[in-house]
């Protein structure tokens, strides 16, 4: 396995921490170590961050001298000490960026240690519960901003005339004053699993995500208010091995449990069921420059959400009669 | 002596665990593996039992236990799992997955739930 030397992670946590995206096929344990290593992955990095705050502040120390120097050096007249001075600057200064930009890289490697143990953790203990141990899941997970990869569904804007109009799909700008808002569709989590009695998961979980922005201008820029509401859906393929499971062939359904449909094919029935969650979430922000911080994604699923759709399959099932 | 784990693993399904005993469970006294042993109670208790005294589902998604609970909570809320002995799934382990008639046509509304 290909490791980074300098932080003691592999290549695929490196990168999912860089870029919150991750895309591979593991089994469970070594999904549940994985997650579990980089949501306390700021623990990990502690004593790292602690050591360049440190050397941060050494360079700054060594500036400071520098300045003390010249100021000595400039009541004595000397200019060899004008000289040391200057070189004391210069390296303090480059000693201070240098491990301030360190520090930043290490904490650019922040994740949601709440979002990745009360989301996508249980998923994962619950598909162990039923797999067998040697089988991998794969999982290709997006946990980006939804306004920078979101699908866009809807959206609409009103915008003062002399406004140059904002592109649709992102976020408006700092200078396109008005009232925008949408719909974006935000999917963050596939994955796919084969369980221990043969059947096969695929599963969508994705946020709709209902944004509107007011862009209000003022003496000084523009002040923004940015306000959004979270639904989940979580989509799932599952195919049923005849050999275990009878289902009832062609049937189509809404529900409460979720909107299903079921088809036979080969040797499997093929269900795919959908279920939108109310656990609706709204946020607020407010902004003097424009700017927005991230929105993190999924923020209003829930284990049980997962739970209750493929309990659905398996609620819809019988046990084969024919089996021995 | 069978030295096996005589708990049932799965959620929706459940069959023998299988997996190497730990330790046997200081209530019920059944041979538990790692997984079936309640990190809530230090090891000592099976998760069942562990469950009986706690009398709720935990939310700390970081250990087993929690799995346990929710199954048993899931179970109170009518949900009759399966259950198959090991023998039944030798037969699977040769299913192939080779059906492309898969879709995934959402275009739902944000309104409509």
């Amino acid at each position: 396995m290909e490791t980074s030397k300098s932080k003691g992670l592999t290549k695929l946590e490196e990168d999912f921490l860089r870029s919150k995206v991750l895309e591979d096929k593991k089994t469970a344990d070594e999904w549940l170590n994985f997650f579990n290593k980089v949501a306390n992955i700021e623990d990990f990095f502690e004593d790292e961050i602690e050591r360049c705050k440190k050397l941060q502040n050494i360079g700054l120390g060594i500036m400071s001298v520098g300045f003390l120097f010249i100021i000595f050096a400039i009541a004595l007249r000397s200019g060899v000490l004008i000289a040391l001075g200057l070189i004391l600057i210069v390296v303090g200064i480059v000693w201070a960026i240098t491990y301030y930009f360190k520090k930043s890289d290490l904490t650019s490697f922040r994740v949601d240690r709440y979002f990745i143990e009360q989301k996508i953790l249980p998923v994962i203990y619950i598909l162990r519960e039923e797999m067998k141990s040697s089988e991998p899941i794969s999982l290709n997970i997006d946990l980006g901003c939804f306004h920078q990869t979101g699908e866009i569904l809807q959206y609409s804007e009103l915008v003062s005339d002399s406004i140059s109009i904002m592109d649709v799909g992102s976020p408006a700008g700092p200078n396109s004053l008005g009232f925008h808002d949408g719909i974006y569709k935000d999917s963050w989590f596939f994955g796919e699993a084969t369980l221990a009695d043969g059947v096969n998961v695929s599963w969508n979980i994705f946020d709709l995500v209902k944004f509107s922005e007011v862009i209000i201008p003022k003496r000084r820029g523009s002040k923004c208010k940015w306000r959004s509401k979270y639904k989940t859906i979580v989509g799932m393929n599952i195919k049923m091995p005849k050999k275990r499971y009878e289902l009832q062939d062609n049937t189509k359904q809404k529900s409460e449990e979720g909107n299903f449909r079921i088809k036979k094919s080969g040797d499997y029935y093929l269900l795919d069921i959908e279920r939108k969650f109310d656990n609706t979430q709204f946020f607020k922000q407010t902004s003097q420059t424009g700017f927005f911080e991230c929105e993190n994604t999924g923020k209003s699923f829930e284990i049980k959400n997962f739970i209750d759709v493929l309990g659905l399959a398996y609620k819809l099932a019988k046990p084969n009669a024919k089996q021995k | 002596m069978n030295n096996l784990c005589q708990f049932k693993r799965g959620f929706f399904t459940l069959r023998t665990c299988n997996r190497p005993s730990m330790k046997q469970c200081e209530t019920c006294g059944k041979l538990s593996c790692q997984f079936h042993l309640s990190a809530q109670s230090g090891m000592r208790l099976c998760v069942d039992c562990a469950q009986k005294q706690n009398q709720g589902r935990t939310s700390n998604y970081q250990e087993d236990d929690w799995v346990y609970s929710y199954r048993s909570w899931y179970y109170t809320s009518g949900y009759q799992p399966f259950r198959f002995g090991n023998q039944d799934y030798s037969s699977f382990e040769n299913y192939d997955d080779t059906s492309a008639d898969w879709d995934d046509d959402y275009a739902g509304d944000f309104n409509d739930s």
